[in-house]
């Protein structure tokens, strides 16, 4: 049967935002939560970090994602239909914001033209996400290929590939496509500059740094994005606004760091450098330390556990010990000559890390005093020591790794080293309203 | 429900901006012909395009068959070109795998390998070798009628930058072009995704180098076609039984 594809896709972008518009009601400015200006693309992406959550839970508890489904349409039905009236005076939408949803069409129609899967996707990543979409349960997860890692990417690309439609699959892809503009948008808002002006330099940062690999289904455009977010809301604690012991902050926080865990396993490390990196600086409490290092380690504790539970172990010929441990000091030279000439080339090859990293060096020197240069500074030196030593101690031919997984590993912690360039250009925007 | 704020003459510019922006983001991405493309070719059409009917991952065939067959369980599937695996596009994880049945896609009539010097001393293959289980013979191919070679072969494989010989052997003789010189070797050693295998051959006469354009080595094959029943033939990709 003929179906007009471009359509599904519109609803599809449609169905997807609305999702993210409750529970906190994008129409109603929020008093509550972390600043009393909250955006709407902030409000979007805390109901997005929310429904993400709901769906990783629900997932590891055997809960219908219809369930979910009714709870979010009554939820819906309820806030713009039955309090529609008494919050009319607040439904404000900009028209601009009207570009942030043509890009994303734009975008998804790339999607469903490419259609081609990565490697890891064909050979497992799919697989899971199928697995959620046919209703499987958790425990069943075991009788997948590579069982031992982690599913929120697929349990994502299956929610939105089972509703509204349930038919083609790249219909849930698009779930990636929205996270990954969103998250863009958000951070050029840190910058006190009027929308179009921070949309101008989103469109920019997307122009850079999009290509259809990115949403062929590989896990990287996802922690890039969510790494990108924790970035925006970690950034309110350095504003002069921050409201002190704002829990819920820290809530939203935790909330990333947890998708991060369940995305893919650099994820969590790179969400435990920033959490680091963060403490480093000194701006937190050591009651707000104290949250966040529970916090960090009940979510690890909870992923041990449920894989635990279902009767997942981490394969051990992925780390293949024997092989990886068993070399000389030629190849400690090897090995080391070969992550650096790689590192380096991938660097060059990226437009962006081009233009940050650079710009990076300058703030460091130059800025040093700035608590988040220092932590831009602390996250540099962490998760450069962790590419050396996550491909040093790789088992297989280390080059043929390198070359295949280098540049993906680089584009995750791309998204934090934008925050680089917006402190750059803050400083700039700043020093010209100051003359 | 929404009150739509609409664009005021004042920004303008970034509006001219960003429409630039956007025009440039749909060029550089072919979106008017990708729209065009999606409302005008199925999507079945469009998977089979891209991951081939038979050549590639040949997703079209296996679909093709999975639907032809009515087939509820999975199938194993061999394909001979180096490709992440395609078992995503027809089975499910939950289901019992076929013991008895199974598809062979990019299936060579002739198993060859070809070799072409680096002029380093090493002669690197033209593809990767799976399924393979041996050696036939080997030939070389020549750009005069015959040469004398008195040397060896040395079959290596590389791992984590060690070299290991995994098959030697020496000729003497006046060799015709694309003459069969037999060599009976029997084992997986040659089988390579992520190992580089290649040839290091020694001459006494090093000028007969330049005589020879390539080495071809002619392999067994793991999976004969002639020794299972053929359910389905499309090409290069076939659905057999034991």
């Amino acid at each position: 049967m003929y179906q007009n594809e471009i359509l599904l896709i519109t609803c599809e972008v449609i169905f997807i935002l609305l999702m993210s518009s409750v529970p906190v009601n994008l129409l109603s400015k929020s008093k509550y939560i972390v600043s009393n200006n909250l955006s709407l693309i902030d409000r979007l992406l805390i109901n997005f970090i929310i429904l993400s959550n709901i769906l990783l839970l629900s997932s590891i508890f055997n809960i219908q994602t219809l369930f979910i489904l009714l709870g979010y349409v009554i939820l819906i039905f309820y806030i713009y239909i039955i309090k529609g009236s008494s919050i009319k005076k607040k439904n404000e939408i900009n028209f601009s914001h009207l570009i942030i949803f043509f890009i994303i069409v734009l975008i998804s129609i790339d999607l469903s033209y490419e259609l081609f899967f990565g490697w890891d996707v064909k050979w497992h990543l799919y697989f899971k996400a199928f697995h959620f979409q046919q209703n499987q349960s958790f425990a069943n997860y075991v009788n997948l290929p590579i069982n031992d890692y982690p599913h929120f990417g697929g349990l994502l690309w299956s929610f939105f590939w089972k509703y509204p439609f349930n038919n083609y699959e790249y219909l849930g892809r698009i779930s990636y496509v929205v996270i990954y503009i969103f998250s863009i948008f958000s951070i050029t808002e840190i910058l006190k500059i009027d929308f179009l002006k921070s949309t101008i330099l989103s469109i920019l940062l997307i122009l850079i740094t999009y290509e259809y690999d990115l949403l062929s289904g590989e896990l990287d455009i996802l922690v890039f994005s969510y790494l990108l977010i924790a970035t925006k809301f970690i950034n309110y604690f350095f504003e002069k606004k921050y409201k002190k012991n704002n829990n819920l902050l820290f809530f939203i926080i935790l909330m990333i760091a947890n998708i991060l865990c369940w995305t893919k396993n650099e994820g969590l490390f790179f969400i435990i450098f920033l959490f680091i990196s963060l403490i480093l600086t000194n701006i937190l409490e050591k009651k707000q330390i104290f949250f966040l290092i529970i916090g960090l380690f009940i979510i690890i504790l909870f992923r041990y556990v449920s894989m635990e539970a279902i009767g997942i172990k981490h394969d051990p010929v992925h780390y293949d010990f024997d092989r990886t441990l068993n070399f000389n000091f030629n190849d400690f030279l090897y090995r080391t000559k070969l992550i650096f000439f790689y590192l380096l080339i991938y660097l060059i090859q990226n437009i962006l890390y081009l233009i940050v990293l650079p710009i990076l060096g300058y703030l460091i020197f130059k800025e040093n005093k700035d608590k988040r240069v220092k932590l831009m500074t602390l996250f540099l030196i962490m998760h450069f020591i962790f590419i050396y030593f996550v491909y040093f101690f790789k088992a297989l031919d280390i080059e043929i790794q390198i070359r295949n997984s280098m540049k993906g590993f680089l584009f995750c912690t791309l998204g934090f080293y934008i925050y680089a360039l917006i402190i750059y250009m803050d400083k700039k925007i700043t020093l010209i309203n100051k003359n | 429900m929404f009150k739509l704020h609409t664009p005021g003459n004042k920004n303008l510019l970034s509006y001219l901006i960003i429409s630039f922006l956007i025009l440039i983001l749909i060029y550089n991405n072919n979106l008017a012909k990708k729209t065009y493309k999606i409302l005008s070719i199925d999507y079945n059409d469009r998977i089979n395009n891209i991951y081939g009917f038979c050549r590639k991952e040949s997703v079209g065939y296996l679909k093709y068959i999975k639907k032809k067959y009515n087939i509820k369980d999975n199938l194993k599937i061999i394909n001979y070109h180096v490709h992440a695996p395609a078992a995503w596009s027809i089975n499910n994880p939950q289901n019992k795998t076929i013991d008895n049945k199974f598809i062979l896609l990019n299936y060579p009539e002739i198993f060859d390998i070809k070799f072409s010097n680096d002029n380093k001393g090493s002669w690197h293959r033209n593809q990767n070798i799976q399924y393979s289980k041996g050696i036939n013979y080997i030939y070389f191919n020549l750009n005069k009628n015959n040469i004398k070679i008195n040397g060896s072969v040395e079959i290596i494989k590389k791992s984590l930058n060690k070299e290991k010989i995994i098959h030697s052997f020496k000729i003497n003789q006046i060799v015709i072009n694309k003459q069969k010189i037999y060599e009976s070797y029997l084992s997986n050693d040659l089988n390579s995704r992520w190992d580089p295998v290649y040839l290091r051959v020694k001459l006494t006469d090093k000028r007969n180098f330049k005589y020879i354009n390539s080495i071809s080595i002619n392999l067994k094959n793991k999976f004969d076609i002639n020794k299972f029943k053929i359910i389905d033939k499309f090409e290069s990709c076939y659905y057999v039984s034991k």
